[in-house]
């Protein structure tokens, strides 16, 4: 059959991220994709090196406006173990309360994304309602919507007193149940699941191969979260690891909305134990060593590797980005895929494409 | 703020940003702060769209690209910079990778502070970038011949 | 969990035979990347089983050829990319698709 090659991207009314695709189609059947990036490249590896290391946390912050609070808080995290620090413990109990405040806001952007990439804009906009009671959340308890800059290297800069804590989980029985009937549409309603079910099949193999990471991951049936390697406070605390046989983009859905709720669950529960005392202590000197750093993001498992060499510059900043190994992933699910269903399949990598390139 | 007999339709192009302006512009649209409400609608297509915002520096790829789409939209355009990244270059200013803020490409009319800059103030920028737009085109609207494509 | 990170120095010329005893074991490859040293490259490419994560370290200098190791594992092509494109680092046998570029930054500005 005679071969198209259709452009697609930079620019796409359904991705808000520039990332280029030539897909090879025949008839309405996408038969290969080849990428194209750089569109968002800014090199800020090298900036690392042009930066005093005490500064270079608040360029970290923006490899990425979604995830920025996870990205911030693994920089000090790999600073504390090169310094060879404890935080005290309620800084560890505030930052994990964050984290799954931005993985909540970052799942619910996701979902309405999800569902403007199917045309379903009532949907999109009422995923988008209810994320911004979280953006007010995380806005009350550190001051920025996005990028908060609340992470110091040996603790956090603010505190939440317990009448904001108890505020948050008082709201969040109310959300939940707004969130329960929203997301019985997502998994129950029939034509979001003629959408979703059975397409873009990663199977189990596929995804150790391709280098699958986060809900894409779990979505394949691999029970596999860095959560559970206890940085933060995620140690004392009791979650299951959300995973689904489906290994399609309804699995992908169904593994992203349990996320959801177990967030708010995580968070209960850090409110209920968090303990009184310290937030930050005082670091002094210049780092020297070397850390690597593994964290959950929302969108994945994200690996940060950090050397320093005495100096006020780290000699080198690496962040592998979730989206960075989901790419393969996607490339192994687009063949075979209706052309009218690649702006979906995009979307359930969940891709940031300002983290690959950074 | 001026009155429109036509809705002037926006456009929203990701140049180097980290996505926390692009989530911005997107929230500004949603529930919460509706700029449809202005009457803005938000478009993908560069030949239907009034207003670009761009966020995000340029880097030395996608200048091309923001070059093309600039030069797709109808006269009368207006270009609205979001957050200081698109304003200047910001914290990447000193990257290898990026050539300065959205003026050095494609001239801009109107610059919104802020990192990530919040819908309230993307939302006062389009109501600045609708006045240029009604400038402009009572400019064109007039005899005399308005600005050629740049 | 305890976050265990442990480092394995190789050589260039052991690394395929070791990927591929990684990958026939089920482990997963998490990334890849290189730092600048003052004559030549330390190469490291991460790989996990389950929760434990293996760093392989590798020294190289500047003119050393690293085989791909995309054959086992086809993720490896877009980091092996990346070092070749922003360190200069040179892999032999990527499969070569002239049209897949990864930054198109002009020259290797991280060499």
């Amino acid at each position: 059959m005679k071969r198209t090659i259709v452009p697609f991207g930079p620019q796409h009314p359904v991705l808000p991220e520039p990332i280029h695709l030539d897909l090879v189609l025949e008839d309405e059947k996408v038969v290969e994709a080849i990428p194209s990036f750089g569109f968002v490249h800014r090199g800020m590896e090298d900036l690392a090196s042009k930066r005093d290391f005490n500064d270079y946390l608040y360029v970290v912050e923006r490899i990425c406006g979604i995830c920025s609070y996870m990205h911030g808080m693994s920089y000090c995290e790999g600073a504390e173990r090169i310094f060879g620090v404890e935080i005290p413990d309620r800084a560890k109990y505030l930052r994990t309360i964050w984290c799954e405040l931005s993985r909540l806001h970052s799942h619910l952007l996701w979902l309405g994304l999800l569902a403007d990439a199917f045309g379903f804009e009532a949907l999109f906009m009422q995923s988008w309602r209810i994320r911004e009671k979280i953006l007010d959340m995380v806005e009350d308890s550190t001051g920025g919507r996005l990028i908060s800059s609340v992470n110091l290297i040996g603790g956090v800069a603010r505190d939440m007193d317990r009448e904001m804590l108890d505020g948050f989980v008082k709201q969040f029985d109310k959300m939940e149940s707004e969130l329960r009937s929203l997301t019985k549409v997502f998994l129950k309603d029939t034509t979001v699941r003629a959408r979703l079910f059975e397409v873009g099949v990663l199977t189990k193999t596929d995804a150790i191969l391709y280098g699958a990471v986060g809900p894409m991951m779990r979505a394949s049936g691999i029970e596999l979260d860095t959560r559970k390697l206890g940085y933060a406070a995620y140690g004392d605390i009791d979650f299951d690891i959300i995973t689904s046989n489906g290994c399609d983009s309804l699995a992908r859905c169904e593994v992203r909305i349990g996320e959801i709720f177990q967030s708010f669950n995580i968070i209960r529960q850090a409110v209920a134990k968090i303990p009184d005392g310290e937030i930050c202590i005082s670091v002094k000197g210049n780092p020297k060593g070397e850390a690597t750093v593994r964290m959950e993001q929302p969108r994945g498992e994200a690996l940060y590797y950090m050397k320093a060499n005495g100096t006020r510059n780290l000699e080198r900043f690496r962040v592998r980005t979730p989206t960075f190994s989901n790419i393969y992933s996607l490339l192994k699910i687009l063949p075979g895929a209706q052309f009218a269903d690649v702006p979906l399949l995009i979307l359930t990598i969940d891709p940031c494409i300002s983290c690959t390139e950074r | 703020m001026p009155k429109f007999t036509k809705s002037p339709w926006v456009m929203h192009y990701d140049g180097s940003s980290c996505n926390g302006c692009d989530i911005e512009v997107l929230a500004s649209m949603t529930p919460l702060y509706d700029i449809e409400r202005l009457g803005v609608v938000n478009t993908g297509d560069p030949r239907q769209a009034d207003i670009l915002l761009i966020t995000g520096g340029i880097n030395y790829y996608n200048e091309s690209v923001v070059r093309q789409i600039y030069s797709q939209m109808p006269e009368p355009k207006v270009v609205v910079a979001v957050g200081i990244c698109a304003c200047s270059g910001g914290v990447f200013r000193d990257c290898y990778n990026i050539k300065g803020g959205v003026d050095t490409t494609i001239p801009v009319d109107v610059y919104v502070p802020g990192c990530a800059a919040r819908p309230e103030s993307i939302i006062d920028g389009i109501v600045q970038a609708l006045e240029v737009l009604e400038k402009k085109s009572a400019a064109s609207a007039a005899p005399t011949e308005g600005e050629s494509n740049a | 969990m305890p976050n265990i990170v442990e480092t394995v120095s190789i050589g260039p010329a052991v690394l395929k035979r070791y990927i591929k005893e990684a990958a026939a074991e089920g482990c997963r490859l998490v990334q890849i990347h290189a730092n600048r040293t003052r004559d030549g490259y330390q190469l490291i490419y991460s790989i996990a089983s389950g929760y434990h994560l293996i760093n392989l370290e590798m020294v190289i200098s500047e003119d050393t050829e690293v085989e791909s190791i995309s054959g086992t594992y086809p993720a490896a092509q877009l980091y092996e990319q990346e070092m070749a494109e922003l360190f200069g680092v040179k892999i032999v046998g990527i499969p070569e698709d002239p049209r897949v570029k990864l930054y198109h930054v002009q020259g290797h500005p991280m060499k």
